[in-house]
């Protein structure tokens, strides 16, 4: 029992509520400590020093619970989470990502080919309308695709938060531009 | 906000799981430039004239062909790999050995579709 108070002298009353875990935990561990209570900060060892770690990450009683629950960092995890809307662009990404599969081998096939010709083959391949409305769709998903990775990217390495949002508002921008002419560009042929 | 950002390119030992995930995101920003190409190849057909041979003759020469050339390896591996991010999403696939037997799959079918796509586009 002199090994418990030590614990709950180093992790704070808080822990009181853990003692049953920690006890269940520490089967093996209590005659080690009873010889090395001065050195439990510096024992590698042994497993016990991982099992006052655990103890202290996982907050089961009332008391720390509540201060938990008052804390800024606390309660902005809340509710959708760190991603702030949810699961819409997770699902979004996964979604076109099914989408490209086909439209990127029609794509990288066709538009290769393509390439090989002159202007009015190009011309009258994209007037085509199933051309025009593949072309269309895959421009768009792999739009749409980019730019929800390349924000992910940019939340990664972007450390400032102006800076970072100020990118992504700009590459986005840049998609709509892509995607707009892209259409205009079709529709001027199919005219 | 002084949040440890992720992930340092620099702090895993290089190895198929780490280095296939850098590739899906250079292979993606890759390909986001070729949607730009590509958007520009429409508009220039649209446009036509001068414009369009222009583009076409840029497209067609040797640092365009080779441009083009790694743009296909980047959309099969993109491919692959997506496929393979996506049985993951299904929860499958978490084994370290079906990870790394995966990512030397994915390798394969990069070159194996790679040399498709040439083949389809050179032959017709």
């Amino acid at each position: 029992m002199i090994d418990d108070d030590k614990h709950s002298d180093n992790a704070s009353e808080a822990d009181d509520g853990n003692r049953d875990s920690d006890n269940d935990n520490n089967d093996t561990g209590d005659k080690h400590h009873d010889g090395e209570d001065g050195n439990n900060a510096t024992d590698h060892d042994g497993g016990n020093d991982d099992d006052v770690i655990h103890v202290a990450a996982t907050p089961t009683s009332p008391a720390l619970l509540s201060q938990l629950a008052h804390s800024h960092e606390y309660t902005r995890a809340r509710g959708p989470g760190a991603g702030h809307t949810g699961a819409a662009t997770f699902l979004a990404q996964r979604l076109t990502a099914m989408a490209l599969v086909p439209l990127a081998i029609w794509f990288a096939v066709s538009v290769l080919r393509m390439s090989r010709g002159d202007h009015a083959d190009a011309a009258a391949w994209l007037t085509w309308p199933v051309n025009a409305v593949l072309m269309a769709l895959f421009i768009a998903v792999a739009l749409r695709h980019a730019v929800i990775g390349i924000r992910i990217i940019l939340e990664d390495y972007v450390p400032h938060p102006a800076w970072r949002n100020t990118c992504v508002i700009v590459v986005q921008a840049l998609a709509w531009v892509l995607a707009v002419a892209a259409v205009a560009a079709l529709v001027h042929l199919a005219l | 906000m002084s949040r440890p950002l992720s992930p340092h390119l620099t702090w895993y030992k290089p190895q198929i799981t780490s280095t296939l995930s850098i590739m899906h995101r250079f292979s993606g920003i890759a390909l986001t430039l070729g949607a730009v190409a590509l958007v520009w190849w429409v508009v220039a057909v649209a446009i036509g004239g001068a414009t369009y041979d222009g583009t076409a003759t840029l497209y067609a020469s040797v640092g365009g062909q080779i441009v083009l050339f790694l743009w296909t390896v980047a959309l099969a591996f993109h491919l692959g790999n997506g496929i393979r991010h996506l049985f993951w999403d299904a929860g499958k696939g978490f084994e370290m050995t079906t990870v790394n037997r995966s990512g030397m799959a994915v390798l394969a079918a990069t070159a194996v579709l790679t040399m498709a796509i040439w083949l389809i586009v050179l032959i017709a």
